[in-house]
């Protein structure tokens, strides 16, 4: 899924106000944190927090080329001191699809829903830690370079990673 | 098998030439073809476990809210006892002629306190006391944050009857 560049495009004209950014970026990044094993109330904590930050980058004339990578870089190290932090919660089970449900689902459609979203989160979890960041930035339409800037790691391992990973949860969930 | 990166062809990731590579070798490979319908498809379920993830967070915070408000009512209800003024006979000192009736002694309710309660002991409370209740006693292990408690006050009605539990 891509991100609108219009955000970007208020920022690299020299306007330092963040809120704009805040609006196009906060659902991406609030899935990806949840999607990553925070709580959502401490993925806001953390949206907050990036965004702060953004607006002193902004006003400090920080580096504007790559806002997108910037802010899911900071968000990123964020959820990571989060999790070193406190208890580990891998092992929360997705049950929503009923909640979730469309009225025109039969049920044989909502079984099958809720049975694809437990084994994704099943397999999700039994990836290594960078491939299911992997997996998760790209599913937010960040570039491979981007990733590999949040992550700390080249641009190839990112395409390796997410070769294994995609295929793996291809063949564990059978799609 | 084929080792062609399938997904970084499928995301553009690729220079004009590989790209053009891959996308001739799909062409005439079965194998890479379904394999690039499987990529494409557990994306599209990846889309939907992250937007799964966020909206299941915040219905299951409101249950949480709603849930524990509801137990903490219930608890309220089972722990307090009302109790009755306690009166104590209290025999006159009168000339004999004159007999009194005797002269009850009221207890009055002790004052206002907090008490902590744990929800396996029942506990006595006097009338308009504050109840905390810590959650983890409440909830399955790993629902409620560590620490969280919830603070109320009981309201009695004019015969000293529990009327209502008014959470803080």
């Amino acid at each position: 899924m891509a991100i609108e560049s219009s955000a970007i495009a208020i920022v690299q004209t020299g306007n330092t106000d963040a809120g704009p950014l805040f609006d196009q970026w906060r659902q991406p990044l609030i899935r990806y944190l949840a999607a990553s094993g925070l709580r959502r109330d401490e993925a806001l904590d953390i949206v907050q927090d990036v965004f702060l930050r953004l607006h002193q980058h902004l006003l400090s004339n920080g580096d504007r080329e790559n806002l997108r990578a910037w802010i899911f870089q900071v968000a990123h190290n964020l959820a990571v001191n989060r999790r070193t932090g406190g208890a580990q919660r891998l092992s929360e089970p997705i049950e929503s699809a009923a909640q979730e449900a469309s009225p025109l689902d039969d049920p044989e459609t909502l079984f099958f829903k809720k049975d694809r979203m437990r084994r994704l989160h099943t397999a999700i979890w039994e990836l290594s830690a960078i491939q299911r960041e992997c997996v998760l930035l790209r599913s937010e339409g960040l570039r491979y370079r981007e990733i590999a800037a949040v992550l700390g790691i080249g641009t190839t391992t990112v395409s390796d990673q997410l070769e294994r990973a995609l295929r793996k949860l291809g063949e564990k969930c059978n799609v | 098998m084929c080792d062609f990166p399938l997904v970084a062809w499928l995301d553009g990731e690729l220079e004009g030439g590989e790209a053009e590579e891959i996308r001739a070798h799909i062409e005439g490979c079965a194998k890479c073809r379904e394999q690039v319908r499987r990529i494409r498809s557990v994306s599209a379920t990846i889309t939907e476990y992250s937007a799964e993830r966020a909206r299941l967070r915040r219905s299951r915070t409101m249950w949480w809210i709603a849930g524990t408000a509801a137990a903490a009512v219930i608890v309220a209800a089972l722990l307090w006892t009302p109790r009755a003024p306690k009166t104590v006979p209290v025999a006159a000192v009168r000339p004999a002629a004159v007999v009194e009736k005797p002269r009850a002694a009221v207890i009055t309710p002790a004052p206002v306190r907090k008490v902590r309660l744990h929800a396996t002991r029942p506990v006595q409370q006097p009338a308009g006391v504050r109840v905390v209740v810590s959650l983890e006693s409440l909830l399955p292990v790993g629902a409620a944050p560590p620490g969280a408690v919830l603070v109320g006050e009981l309201i009695l009605d004019a015969a000293g009857q529990p009327a209502a539990i008014r959470l803080e």
